[in-house]
């Protein structure tokens, strides 16, 4: 599956912080640093579940099971907000 | 006759006199930022979808084609708003006239309903973000106080300004806009308005308004100019609520400092539109409240049972602690 960040998603970052705001559903949503990372290589593009789980294993001392997992949860989540969508 | 007034930054002319504006003495013709408020006996029909307030408040909006409808209802007139924001016009409410039969609200009535209702939201169509706060000028920068109405922020203005001299720039709305970068907050420029028993217990006298349900005096002052803010930063924004079901007799406020995220989400809760469904109304509200999650954020939730000196005096520690 791949993912793109969504058009009515607004973001800014405040202190540090990334704050998205979707403009269809008035959600707010702060990011933690591996979110960030997450929404900074999707970027413009379309990127695919495996593709970010790769970047995240290269630069996060984290286990492949339990990045998966994190991933997952955290495009479910996205997914549902609205701060993502598929592609 | 035309009277001009401040508005914001812009100047209005309107020739039913808007007694809770500062007028000024302004011998030009409207240029095409200022806002021309014209008056029509042609009765019409408001019609569009609801894109702010409700039919039961003092203003609700109804989106059309190339504006929006601002009816007020209490008064049985509605205005015309161009998407330019800045030639208004004042017809008879047919909607309202077929219930009513007849409009009966004195016009001054209706002005204090235009200034209230109508001209605080303004800036919305300019493609600024109007805030509901009072704006004080301290001396190390400017200080927000927002909330509800009702909540206090006219009379602890009243009181900040007597013990320290700072000045009320306005006590109820303000303008911010971000420029290069810069978040900039600009006051609407109108009279101080509080409940009779808070002009009372300050000993402030003042002028008792009509068209208000809750009793509110306007105070008078200066008219011959207002001051508009330099490039000084805002030092804090601050909350106000009432915690209306405290039991306790002697307890304090309950102060926090707001993370970014929150400080965001309070943010954009004060500020006001005459679209809120608007495309850009929301991404300027977004990008303006992110801007304010930079600075100090503070909420002061108080007990029913504190003084307005109380309360004062937990805003003064608060500026302190951030300048």
């Amino acid at each position: 599956m791949s993912y793109k960040r969504s058009p009515d998603a607004l973001h800014a970052e405040v202190n540090g912080s990334l704050i998205l705001m979707n403009v269809e559903s008035l959600a707010y949503f702060e990011f933690n640093d591996v979110a960030k990372r997450i929404w900074e290589f999707l970027s413009d593009e379309i990127r695919s579940q495996e593709q970010i789980i790769t970047v995240l294993i290269d630069e996060y001392d984290v286990k492949p099971e339990h990045c998966k997992s994190a991933v997952a949860t955290f495009l479910k989540q996205a997914l549902e907000k609205g701060f993502v969508v598929e592609a | 006759m035309m009277y001009c007034y401040r508005l914001f930054d812009r100047h209005i002319f309107s020739s039913l006199e808007l007694k809770l504006l500062y007028r000024v003495n302004h011998d030009k013709e409207p240029d095409q930022r200022d806002v021309l408020i014209e008056w029509s006996s042609i009765p019409v029909m408001p019609d569009g979808p609801l894109c702010a307030g409700h039919k039961m408040w003092g203003i609700f909006v109804l989106r059309a084609e190339e504006g929006v409808w601002a009816v007020l209802p209490r008064t049985g007139f509605v205005v015309w708003v161009p998407k330019s924001g800045t030639r208004l016009t004042v017809h008879p409410d047919l909607s309202q006239m077929s219930k009513h039969e007849q409009i009966t609200r004195p016009l001054r009535d209706v002005a204090n309903s235009l200034v209230t209702g109508l001209l605080s939201r303004l800036p919305a169509m300019w493609g600024e973000l109007p805030l509901h706060a009072a704006m004080l000028k301290a001396p190390e920068g400017y200080l927000l106080l927002a909330g509800v109405s009702g909540v206090g922020k006219s009379t602890l203005s009243q009181i900040l300004a007597r013990r320290h001299g700072w000045t009320i720039l306005d006590d109820d709305s303000c303008m911010a806009s971000i420029t290069d970068g810069e978040l900039k907050v600009t006051p609407m420029g109108g009279m101080a308005r509080l409940r009779a028993d808070a002009a009372d217990r300050l000993r402030l006298s003042g002028t008792i308004l009509t068209g208000y349900t809750d009793g509110k005096v306007m105070l008078q002052k200066e008219t011959t100019s207002i001051i508009l803010p330099e490039r000084t930063p805002v030092i804090a924004l601050i909350y106000l609520s009432r915690n209306k079901h405290s039991s306790k007799q002697t307890s304090n406020s309950y102060i926090t400092r707001l993370d970014a995220a929150n400080a965001v989400m309070q943010a954009s809760t004060i500020a006001i539109g005459l679209d809120r469904k608007s495309l850009q109304w929301l991404t300027n509200r977004f990008y303006v409240a992110t801007q304010f999650g930079k600075n100090a954020n503070y909420s002061i939730i108080y007990n029913q049972t504190q003084t307005p000196e109380e309360i004062t005096d937990d805003i003064e520690k608060l500026y302190t602690e951030c300048s």
